[in-house]
């Protein structure tokens, strides 16, 4: 069922601060080349409120951490990127799966609040770019611009930083 | 001995409260059919809570979770998790606040419970 985990596997699911004002100094010092790789490392993965945890019927576990608007736009990207150079399971689209749906053979195919102001990333999908062929990484790389000053470790490493449950 | 729990305060909004989180001075309760509602200690000698904000949709809550003040995030009967919030923009003339839904997430399978803190596996397994 598109990208779905297995039940036990750890599920990380990050969503965005809707802050009414967007912070321009965290994205200037994302975009200034001459930043520190570490100093932006820990602006992209700090959590905006406290993470938590949720557990489901069948026995799996995930987090819920809240990152910034600059850095849930700069891992959507990736999430995009790695969902177009990936196949999903059976074919199903990995959207229509993961779309909020309230009701039973609801509408929510057509929930344009939904499709239009996207809030969750998916880290099981982000996990997926540790694995795959170094060829596939840096085609994703590729795929926009504002990575271009990145190489394959370091979007690695930041996404490690950001999903990792090992302590 | 200990001291005696005495009955305080009813408050009669909800079908069948399912779910409970805290935060501050506030309540967020997750309904069998009536979806979140904020409530808010307005007074606490005598001690008075009161409904803040709800949301209008219909939904079976299994677990809620405030993110924070004004943004929550509840867990329904349909697998998905889905984040409300304030919007008072749009509350300029309601007696009682309307939450704003914001996103949600088809996880895949029912959530009963969010807790504070991160499930952390160790390094090496046996």
């Amino acid at each position: 069922m598109g990208h779905s985990s297995t039940a036990l596997e750890m599920v990380i699911i990050i969503c965005p601060y809707f802050a009414h004002e967007i912070n321009l100094s965290l994205l200037d010092t994302l975009m200034d080349a001459s930043s520190s790789g570490l100093k932006e490392q820990n602006i992209l993965i700090e959590p905006i409120e406290k993470s938590f945890t949720f557990a489901t019927v069948h026995g799996s576990i995930g987090t819920i951490k809240t990152i910034s608007q600059e850095a849930f736009e700069f891992f959507f990207l990736i999430q995009e990127s790695i969902l177009r150079e990936t196949k999903s399971s059976g074919g199903l689209d990995y959207y229509l799966w993961r779309q909020f749906k309230p009701k039973i053979n609801s509408d929510s195919v057509n929930n344009s609040e939904d499709l239009a102001n996207p809030m969750f990333l998916d880290g099981n999908v982000l996990k997926q770019y540790l694995t795959l062929p170094n060829s596939t990484k840096l085609k994703i790389i590729s795929h926009y611009s504002v990575f271009s000053k990145y190489r394959v470790t370091d979007l690695e490493n930041l996404i490690n930083s950001l999903i990792s449950v090992h302590k | 001995m200990g001291e005696r729990v005495a009955f305080e305060l009813n408050v009669h909004k909800n079908v069948l409260a399912l779910s409970l989180d805290t935060r501050k001075d506030k309540v967020l309760v997750g309904d069998l059919m009536k979806s979140l509602s904020v409530l808010s200690v307005t007074s606490k000698d005598p001690l008075k809570v009161e409904l803040t904000a709800t949301d209008t949709k219909p939904a079976w809550t299994t677990a809620v979770k405030f993110i924070n003040d004004n943004v929550f995030m509840g867990a329904d009967d349909r697998n998905n998790i889905f984040v409300l919030a304030l919007d008072e923009r749009s509350n300029l003339n309601t007696t009682v606040p309307k939450l704003a839904l914001k996103g949600g997430f088809h996880i895949g399978s029912l959530i009963n419970c969010f807790r504070d803190g991160n499930y952390y596996l160790p390094l090496f397994r046996s």
